[in-house]
């Protein structure tokens, strides 16, 4: 359609969401603080304002074009009003941009130069200024401008709500229920939050001081750098993408005082072999179906607290990450005679789930360190290297190449497609369809030379997982194997990537990221020779492949604390503690409760037993559960409860008497 | 005090469970506890299938609503310049000798909170306080002592 | 249960016969609106049950609707007369009896109900005459308002469907379903001229319009009773005295727009509003009037209670819906507007309680009738809630047109003795502030946006000059600050900023550059803010700043000329009079007083808090202000 733009006429999309959008297909970026494609339309900046038909002043988030439209997007009047906007923010806002997370990258503090603005003209009044450094993603009020973009991006985009906003007015903050610490929530820090806030509100942990402390300890530092950390490094050191990236930042990081740089990828292609015999077993046998992947530690925590009857489903194959730590640990260590003590082995991802991921108790030991693509970043900036002039080296050998799928890890649907490579060398395929189901789910229907048909998705967004779970257990969907990334369009737009981290950018890198993979000379895992030499000498058999799986259980959603139901003061009590989880609530366990304690006071048995209620016992797969003492009862029914309530009341009198 | 969320489930059954129905839930629940409980919105929460951090978005967005619990009489004591100097800082004595809290803290049995408050424009009648939308000035410890224990027979009387 | 039209029809022929009857025998109606009860009207209601129970007048089995003798003993809603409280009428004679208590009930049974006589010491006093008059008939107060919407003062039984159809009610809603098509009733809501009565004055029937053109196969009504402005309380007395009215103008409303079911979203703060109309919608559906197949025309609609639970925000349409469906109050942008996608996206009609209270009106008397209140371009009457110190205040009906001299004045009374009149401010916090000259202005929705202010929620209150316009400006910029929901940065922001600078002024610490920033706020919050309270929140500044810029330089250079601030005031002790006693310099909570025993004692500027204790303490009345 035609419109007139500052007087200009110029043709703009037909269909685009919003004003906003459509200026932005025809290049004028129009300000806004609290846009997203990707999200509901919030409408609450009020910088995006224009003015339509020489009259009213509207926001061009909210507003469709229409044909013929005039339009006038920086008058002055709007330029005082976006000044005036701007001015209030700071006013109240922490401005300590030269020690801040985002000090270079920040939308306010880009327009606050853009709109030349050198004074504040309103009173510095004290907000609340809560940080919360609990988990690896770090909150700070003190940086929050209220623009709602993480609050949409948890609960629409990723289907959690972790963080909302509470209180009003201009006491409004950002923040997890009564203001509990993020690591007691049900946060996956997908960081998918730290990707969309335009200023520093939400950040990420930094370890790199850890790094640079491990470099001067005299231990060896081993490196492995993600596929995705290769197609969106440049973005912050203001490069063109090259394909040779990867290899330039070996040559950077043995610059710096690795000794070794693995690849990720490689470990990528072990985790696809393995998943496909995984999954192919499970197709036979008929178990655990469908099949969930596991690469992506945010859905896995994600399954753990939603889907704790899902768990078994999980993949029991660790992710690249963990798999090549382990094999470093375990088997490269040994190899070259150095203890794995003295191995610190440096992880460098787009994701801020993994270092949540390293820190976990099954994992602990095996990768020391996890960076982000953006700490990565801000190492080769500190070093002054302009790595474009760097000869590009190899990745170290055993774990340095990779097919093209391992490589393609990095992006949606990379994962699958590498498992389906593995069954076409393996068991054949015979024919496959691939359909595109929505945005953010595809699907796949192959059919083996065995002629057994196998049935795949594809998913990235976690709200877009949720629906497809939904599906899940109401048994409408029939599927093998879901492969599920946190983030939109796969890693690539993990937390720890640099900003801006949109969908576009996401665009541009999947592409990169495909160009990098298509001139690898291999497809398949199979077809990796380190890979079958590592299944030759050292995965001999289930035993010994035991190492590079894994297992998960039940996780807590609320770490609250018990709820006294029946406080009792006595020592030699017996406690019985009632879950309260959503899995047991759903299958009746409050019913149990409240018979519970009518039979108590029934018998008068109020001064020995003690009745708590409690969030989760993570057992919620054979809820509901009841505890007495240190037993668990599954599927608990208040008979079941009785009759353990019997035993124990005949062993206290027995070691009484 | 003894909370088996049968009340809770009460409140629930009576709003069907229905998600659309949150605020008259909690306005139920800020009835019954004079304020929302942290467990009982976390129970809210299983029960509804909603984050809790959305029903603590709605629990502090509206006035009805308290998150600290309050004693079904709120003593506010007014710790304005003319009641400070008059010795408001013994009244405050008095009330945690009586009752045994801190201002902001509410008593096991939730009959009785204190919370100490700026001016309550009652300077002429300072030392004063208020408790239910009354007030009490040209108080000294011993009215104090006295007025609350009125209250306390009271409440013994109820039950 | 009435099965058809037909049966509803003769109901209601019955209904007013009896009503005719009971009229002209002894009827006592006892207002239990929030104010009277609150003064307890209660108390005086039971006493009159017992009295006459004793003295045999009536029987204390309950009487059914259908037996010929009835209890005189009658509730009536709020009067608008809550500071007279607990009113008091007793029919045929029409004696209008104020501040009743329970011991002046046998004083009423013995001399009005067995004699006939007024209680004279009761009467209520006419503001303009300042002597009793027998009936509130008879009151300037009555005799210069338009009762339109307010029918029946002190003579309708608010819990009463038989009631409100004897005086005519439903008989709208069965002229609607038997005879007129949605469109031709949103052609006579459109030709009406009504307007929106819960601030903006947006043309009803264009709302009516969209809402019944979207296409959905689901619909809401919605019902706005979330007041909140302070002092003003038109809809909770619309609610409370006919809860029927606003109930019958919500069934129209759901036949017309192809609604099922309806909200009504009314504060948690109107304990009684919300019983009454509970009671409103459990009638009509025990009467067939709402409910599945109404009168058994195959229209079917339901209406359910939603209470708000504070936040003054909720009176925005958007964020009243996002409220209903148990979220947080935030407004969202418009467009979509609520009769395209409103509630969980479905096409939703929304207007205030008085707006529907319009509407069995229009029907009944038909769009020439009804145009002959009000002008042209604002039709019908307007509830008003007048306060300030005036003789009389309260919630009062005019139609549209009527000056602010003729409702403060010839109503109101004017103002009590020793005031003078400033300015009224007028609609609430989203308000403005009119000053003497607009006394004449005709008051309509388009006259008062013309001299930037608005009709509101009608909130009206007077001014005097003890009071600083910077003050009052504060005051209500305190209130929107703190009723902000939050959500856009204009408003969150820039009512804090504005407030603070207002601040500054009352505490004179205010600078040339706070004038400019005030005014450039002003302007900012105005243009920019998402919703209606954002928009508004600013008139008190702007109005204020345009009528009485004066008041704001005179703070800029030391002086509250109303003496309102405190900050301005300078305590002093006028050395002729003290007596040396040193109470006060006792008193000083700040230290501010010196001096030797028998000599006069100072105060020392710097410190002093002007808390005025030492003026309590001085027996001698040597501590002057300045």
């Amino acid at each position: 359609m035609k419109v007139f733009v500052n007087d200009r006429e110029i043709e703009l999309k037909n269909g685009s969401r919003n004003l906003l959008e459509a200026l932005r297909e025809a290049g004028i970026e129009i300000p806004n603080l609290c846009y997203l494609s990707e999200t509901s339309i919030y409408g609450a900046c009020r910088m995006c304002l224009v003015e339509i038909d020489g009259k009213e002043i509207v926001t061009s988030c909210t507003t469709k074009p229409r044909e013929g439209m005039r339009i006038k997007t920086n008058t002055p009047q709007i330029h005082e009003l976006r000044r005036g906007i701007l001015e209030l923010l700071l006013a109240t806002h922490n401005r300590d941009c030269t020690t801040c997370e985002r000090n270079g990258s920040c939308k306010l503090q880009k327009y606050a130069e853009d709109f030349g603005i050198r004074n504040v003209r309103f009173a510095q009044i004290k907000k609340n200024t809560k940080t919360d450094r609990s988990a690896p993603i770090i909150r700070d009020n003190s940086k929050c401008i209220l623009c709602g973009d993480c609050v949409r991006v948890c609960e629409e985009v990723q289907g959690i709500g972790v963080i909302d906003f509470a209180y009003r007015g201009f006491s409004t903050q950002v923040t997890p229920v009564f203001e509990t610490e993020l690591s007691k929530t049900e946060c996956v820090y997908c960081g998918q939050c730290v990707a969309h806030c335009p200023t520093a509100a939400l950040t990420f942990r930094s370890d790199l001081d850890r790094l640079y402390q491990a470099l001067s300890s005299g231990k060896t530092v081993i490196g492995m750098i993600a596929p995705a950390v290769r197609v969106a490094v440049q973005e912050d050191l203001s490069m063109d993408s090259d394909a040779t990236m990867a290899e330039r930042l070996v040559a950077f990081l043995k610059m710096s005082g690795f000794s070794k740089v693995f690849d990720v990828a490689f470990a990528a292609d072990l985790v696809a072999y393995e998943e496909a015999h995984e999954l192919y077993e499970r197709v036979v046998n008929n178990e655990k179906l469908p099949l969930l992947t596991s690469c992506c530690p945010a859905w896995v925590k994600y399954v753990e607290q939603f889907y704790p009857k899902y768990v078994e489903n999980l993949s029991t194959v660790k992710s690249p990450q963990q798999a090549l730590g382990t094999i470093v640990k375990k088997i490269y260590a040994k190899k070259i005679g150095i203890n794995p003590e003295d191995i610190v082995l440096v992880s460098f991802m787009p994701c801020t789930a993994k270092k949540f991921e390293a820190e976990r108790q099954e994992h602990l030991g095996m990768v020391d360190l996890v960076l982000t693509t953006k700490e990565l970043s801000q190492m080769i900036k500190a070093s002054g290297i302009n790595i474009k002039q760097l000869t590009p080296e190899p990745f170290d050998k055993p774990f340095g190449i990779s097919s093209q799928g391992g490589l393609n890890f990095g992006k949606t649907g990379g994962v699958f497609a590498t498992v389906v490579e593995v069954i076409r060398d393996e068991m054949g395929i015979e024919n496959e369809e691939y359909h595109d189901l929505q945005p953010g789910v595809k699907s796949a229907v192959l059919t083996l030379k065995d002629g057994r048909v196998l049935k795949g998705l594809v998913v990235f967004g976690l709200a877009n997982a949720r629906d497809i779970m939904k599906k899940v257990m109401e048994k409408v969907l029939d599927t093998n194997i879901i492969e599920v990334m946190a983030c939109n369009y796969g890693c690539i737009g993990g937390g720890g990537q640099p900003y801006p981290n949109d969908s576009k950018v996401r665009q541009t890198r999947a592409r990169i990221l495909k160009e990098t993979a298509s001139i690898k000379a291999i497809n398949s895992p199979v077809e990796n020779y380190y890979l079958q030499k590592l299944y030759q000498e050292e995965f001999k058999d289930q035993h010994t492949r035991h190492m590079i799986h894994t297992e998960y259980k039940p996780r807590k959603r609320i770490e609250s604390e018990d709820i006294e139901i029946l406080p009792l003061p006595k020592e030699d009590k017996t406690t019985v503690k009632v879950c309260l989880g959503t899995s047991c609530y759903m299958k009746g366990s409050y019913r149990v409760l409240s018979q519970l304690v009518e039979s108590v006071k029934k018998d008068s048995l109020g001064d020995e037993i003690e009745v708590v209620g409690t969030f989760c016992l993570e057992n919620c797969d054979k809820s509901p559960n009841v505890m007495v003492n240190d037993k668990l009862i599954s599927e608990a029914t208040l008979e079941k409860v009785e009759e353990v309530l019997k035993e124990c009341q005949i062993t206290k009198t027995e070691s009484q008497s | 005090m003894e909370r088996t969320f049968q009340k809770v489930e009460e409140i629930l059954k009576k709003h069907e469970y229905k998600k659309e129905n949150l605020i008259r839930i909690l306005l139920d629940v800020q009835k019954q506890y004079r304020y929302l409980p942290e467990d009982v919105i976390n129970y809210i929460g299983v029960a509804l299938q909603l984050p809790p951090a959305k029903i603590y978005g709605v629990g502090t967005f509206y006035a009805q609503f308290s998150l600290k619990p309050k004693g079904k009489y709120t003593i506010l004591l007014c710790d304005g310049t003319a009641c400070h100097m008059e010795g408001s800082i013994s009244l405050l004595k008095a009330i945690e000798e009586e009752l045994n809290i801190k201002p902001g803290e509410v008593t096991k049995d939730l009959v009785f909170s204190v919370d100490q408050v700026g001016c309550l424009g009652a300077c002429a009648l300072a030392p004063a306080m208020v408790i239910n939308e009354e007030v009490y000035g040209n108080l000294t410890p011993e009215k104090v002592k006295e007025i609350i224990k009125k209250l306390k027979e009271g409440e013994k009387d109820a039950q | 249960m009435l099965s058809n039209i037909n049966q509803a029809a003769e109901f209601i022929e019955k209904q007013k016969g009896r009503r005719k009857k009971k009229l002209s025998n002894l009827s006592i109606y006892v207002c239990v609106g929030t104010g009277c009860t609150a003064k307890g009207a209660m108390k005086v209601y039971n006493e009159f049950q017992r009295v006459l129970e004793k003295e045999g007048l009536i029987s204390s089995v309950k009487l059914s609707m259908l037996e010929e003798k009835e209890s005189p003993l009658k509730k009536t809603g709020c009067c608008g007369r809550c500071s007279n409280g607990p009113l008091v009428n007793v029919l045929p004679h029409g004696y209008f009896y104020s501040h009743v208590t329970i011991d002046d009930v046998q004083k009423i049974v013995e001399k009005t109900i067995k004699h006939g006589e007024p209680v004279e010491e009761l009467l209520l006093v006419d503001p303009a005459t300042n002597e009793r008059v027998k009936t509130l008939e008879e009151t300037s107060l009555y005799k210069n308002q338009n009762f339109y919407i307010m029918e029946d003062i002190g003579k309708c039984e608010c819990d009463s469907i038989e009631d409100y159809m004897a005086r005519g009610g439903y008989s709208s809603l069965l002229k609607v379903l038997s005879g007129m098509t949605p469109d031709q009733i949103v052609d006579a809501v459109k030709a009406s001229g009504l307007r929106g009565r819960g601030g903006g004055g947006f043309p009803t029937g264009l709302k009516w319009e969209a809402a019944k053109n979207s296409k959905a196969d689901k619909k809401f009504v919605v019902c706005n009773g979330d007041e909140g402005d302070p002092g003003a309380f038109m809809n909770r007395t619309l609610l409370e005295r006919d809860p029927h009215l606003v109930l019958e103008g919500m069934i129209i409303a759901g036949y017309t727009v192809g609604a099922q079911k309806a909200y009504a979203y009314i504060r948690a703060e109107y304990p009684i509003a919300i019983h009454m109309f509970q009671k409103a919608i459990d009638d009509a559906k025990k009467l067939g009037l709402l409910g599945e197949n109404i009168l058994g025309t195959g229209f079917s609609f339901d209406v359910e209670i939603k209470e708000g639970a504070g936040a003054f925000v909720c009176g925005e349409e958007t964020a009243l819906l996002a409220s209903i469906e148990g979220k947080r109050g935030m407004p969202r942008p418009r467009p979509p507007f609520p009769a395209q996608s409103g509630l969980w996206g479905y096409p939703t009609l929304i207007n205030n309680v008085e707006t529907y209270a319009n509407i069995p009106r229009i029907i009944r008397d038909g769009v020439e009738k009804y145009r002959q209140l009000g002008v042209v371009s604002s039709p019908g009457t307007k509830m008003f809630s007048v306060t300030g110190p005036l003789k009389v205040t309260g919630i009062i009906e005019v139609q549209f047109g009527t000056t602010l001299r003729k409702i403060i004045y010839d109503i109101c009374g004017g103002l009590i003795d020793g005031e003078e009149f400033k300015a009224v401010q007028i609609g609430g916090p989203s308000g403005a502030c009119l000053s003497r000259e607009f006394l004449d202005m005709p008051l309509d929705y388009d006259t008062l946006r013309s001299a930037d202010a608005m009709v509101g929620s009608g909130g009206i209150v007077v001014i005097t000059k003890r009071t600083c316009m910077v003050e009052v400006a504060r005051f209500f910029l305190d209130f929107t600050k703190r009723e902000s929901c939050g959500k856009c940065i204009p408003c969150r922001e820039g009512t804090m900023q504005a407030y603070t600078i207002l601040e500054k002024f009352t505490q004179g610490k205010a600078t040339t550059q706070d004038l400019q920033n005030l005014e450039f706020l002003a302007k900012l919050i105005k243009s920019t803010s998402l919703c209606g309270l954002g928009k508004t929140a600013p008139n008190p500044i702007i109005s204020t700043l345009k009528l009485f810029k004066d008041e704001y330089i005179s703070h800029l250079n030391g002086i509250c000329p109303s003496g309102t601030c405190t900050a301005f005031k300078k305590y002093t002790i006028n050395q002729e009079l003290c007596k040396g006693c040193g109470l006060c310099a006792r008193a000083c909570p700040q230290g501010a007083i010196t001096g030797e025993r028998g000599k006069p004692y100072r105060i020392d500027q710097e410190k002093c808090a002007k808390c005025g204790l030492c003026v309590e303490k001085c027996k001698f009345k040597a501590i002057e202000i300045l």
